[in-house]
């Protein structure tokens, strides 16, 4: 049971955009439910040598069940902060969307998701550790006709504030090959201090540049 | 985070201990039935004639509760238990509408002695019968393994595992795709609300209740007051699995018969599976119960079920 637990992700398309690229790409992740993330970035800035400044968006849908139910949605931007010798620093900021319809109950959030990523550059590769947290600030939550008749008679729909926190430690590395990236990603995410399913990933993916 | 909730309440948004979404239990609403036991107070109701016999029904889990078995106390039904036994519905600690307790106060040894406590409490002159369902049924065996001068009399539904070598093996059986929907759905909704107190976690495991999980059969999806999820985290998925327990020891020497009940379309803990843990026991009888998934004996089917224990009681 336990093996059925730990689940992975898996990218196949990523898309990373720098300073006056502009870059698509696809995902295909298990985060939960298998999602087909589809992604575009636009790299709008460049002021010398340590601001390198990109807007991206992507929309996500859990794709395992073919759930359509179940969406996330980001709009962010991400940005090199520091860049002295070898070592550079991001860190990225989205706006993230997610809803959910299921059995028991529907939901959407509107979350922030901040991420800090020092990182190495050796030639053509860039490894480094990222350090995310997802905030949901807000929740709307429906219990559904099935729920309130089989498990709770009086919960009633509502706001809620401060649903959900999930903390995400992880590395990453990425292999520049002309106008394409090859990335790599792999780490620990926790949502919750009851959260009883461990939840491991790994992430391989690729990127096109134009 | 605080300053952030208390924003938001301003502008008359809702925390979830303010509108919960999960029932309260014994501590938020005094007017349940209850029993302080040890250092816990359990969600309790009592069936039947005061001063009859009593039977103490165990519910499976851990952290399910009494709620999909009140079948079970139908007054209505040819033989009803209740019409000369008072039968003992409770939800076990830190579940079902029982108190909810932090993770180091959820423990089997911590099961084990609330139920000594339990038995001492309803009946502390006369021995009681036992009537346990899936892990109820081996809490029912430990009991009665150790405690034997207590017990008149146990009738066992699907019981879990009696040893760990068995529990895994019934594992393997219920085994399914990584990807099914009552697996992928609930990892899903974790990142819209995190599973980070009782009340969230507790509402969470409710809706993961609702799917109809393969192998086990039932009929119809049971109805529950409210799971406990810091007992299904710490007992149902992480003791049963870390721990290379043995609740058989004992068993043999019991000296009154058993009955054990099992479905026939339960393809994790029926029919099949207890044929295996027959071996344990003395003095035991294995009754098939043709159709029956693994919680159909205890609600759709409970009428048959009733009569089954009633044929137990009167040969006892």
């Amino acid at each position: 049971m336990k093996r059925a637990l730990v689940f992975v992700f898996l990218v196949v398309l990523g898309a990373r955009a720098q300073a006056g690229e502009r870059v698509v790409g696809s995902e295909l992740a298990l985060d939960g439910a298998v999602l087909l993330n589809l992604r575009g970035a636009l790299g709008i800035a460049r002021a010398g040598e340590s601001l390198d400044l990109a807007a991206w968006a992507d929309v996500a849908v859990a794709a395992g069940n073919v759930d359509a139910g179940d969406t996330r949605a980001r709009l962010g931007a991400r940005a090199r902060f520091v860049r002295a010798g070898r070592f550079e620093l991001y860190g990225s900021l989205a706006l993230v969307r997610r809803a959910t319809t299921n059995t028991g109950f529907a939901a959407q959030t509107l979350a922030t998701d901040l991420v800090v990523q020092p990182s190495v550059r050796a030639g053509r590769v860039l490894a480094g550790v990222e350090l995310g947290v997802e905030q949901a600030w807000l929740a709307y939550i429906a219990p559904s006709d099935t729920y309130r008749e089989l498990v709770y008679a009086m919960a009633e729909p509502g706001w809620y504030a401060l649903p959900a926190r999930t903390v995400r430690v992880g590395a990453t590395a990425s292999l520049r090959l002309g106008s394409a990236d090859i990335l790599l990603r792999g780490g620990y995410a926790r949502s919750g201090a009851l959260d009883f399913l461990p939840q491991l990933y790994v992430s391989l993916g690729a990127g096109y540049r134009f | 985070m605080r300053f952030a909730l208390l924003l938001f309440a301003a502008c008359g948004v809702d925390s979830f201990d303010e509108a919960p979404l999960a029932a309260p239990t014994v501590d938020d609403d005094p007017t349940l039935p209850a029993l302080d036991v040890r250092d816990t107070r359990l969600h309790v109701k009592v069936f039947g004639p005061a001063g009859a016999p009593a039977l103490i029904f165990l519910h499976g889990g851990p952290g399910g509760d009494f709620r999909y078995a009140l079948p079970l106390v139908d007054p209505d039904v040819p033989g009803a238990l209740v019409a000369d036994h008072r039968v003992v519905m409770w939800d076990q600690r830190g579940t079902g509408l029982s108190r909810r307790h932090p993770r180091d106060e959820v423990s089997i040894d911590e099961y084990f002695a609330d139920l000594v406590a339990l038995v001492d409490a309803v009946s502390p002159d006369a021995p009681v019968v036992l009537v346990g369902h899936s892990w109820g049924g081996a809490y029912a065996a430990w009991y009665l393994a150790n405690h034997p001068e207590r017990v008149a009399g146990a009738v066992l539904i699907h019981p879990q595992a009696l040893t760990h070598e068995l529990y895994v093996e019934a594992g393997a059986a219920a085994d399914t795709e990584i990807l099914a929907e009552w697996l992928a759905d609930p990892l899903w909704q974790r990142t819209l609300i995190s599973p980070e107190d009782h009340a969230r976690a507790d509402f969470l495991l409710g809706a993961l209740e609702l799917y109809r999980i393969p192998r086990f059969h039932n009929d119809v999806i049971a109805p529950i007051f409210r799971p406990g999820a810091v007992v299904f985290r710490d007992l149902a998925f992480q003791w049963f699995e870390d721990t290379p327990y043995d609740f058989t020891p004992g068993l043999a020497a019991f000296p009154r018969p058993i009955r054990v009940l099992a479905g026939t379309d339960d393809e994790v803990l029926g029919h099949a599976f207890q044929h295996k843990q027959m071996q344990w026991f003395g003095n035991a009888e294995l009754v098939a119960l043709p159709g029956d998934g693994h919680n159909d004996a205890v609600s759709g089917s409970a009428p048959r079920t009733i009569a089954e224990i009633r044929r137990y009681l009167e040969a006892l």
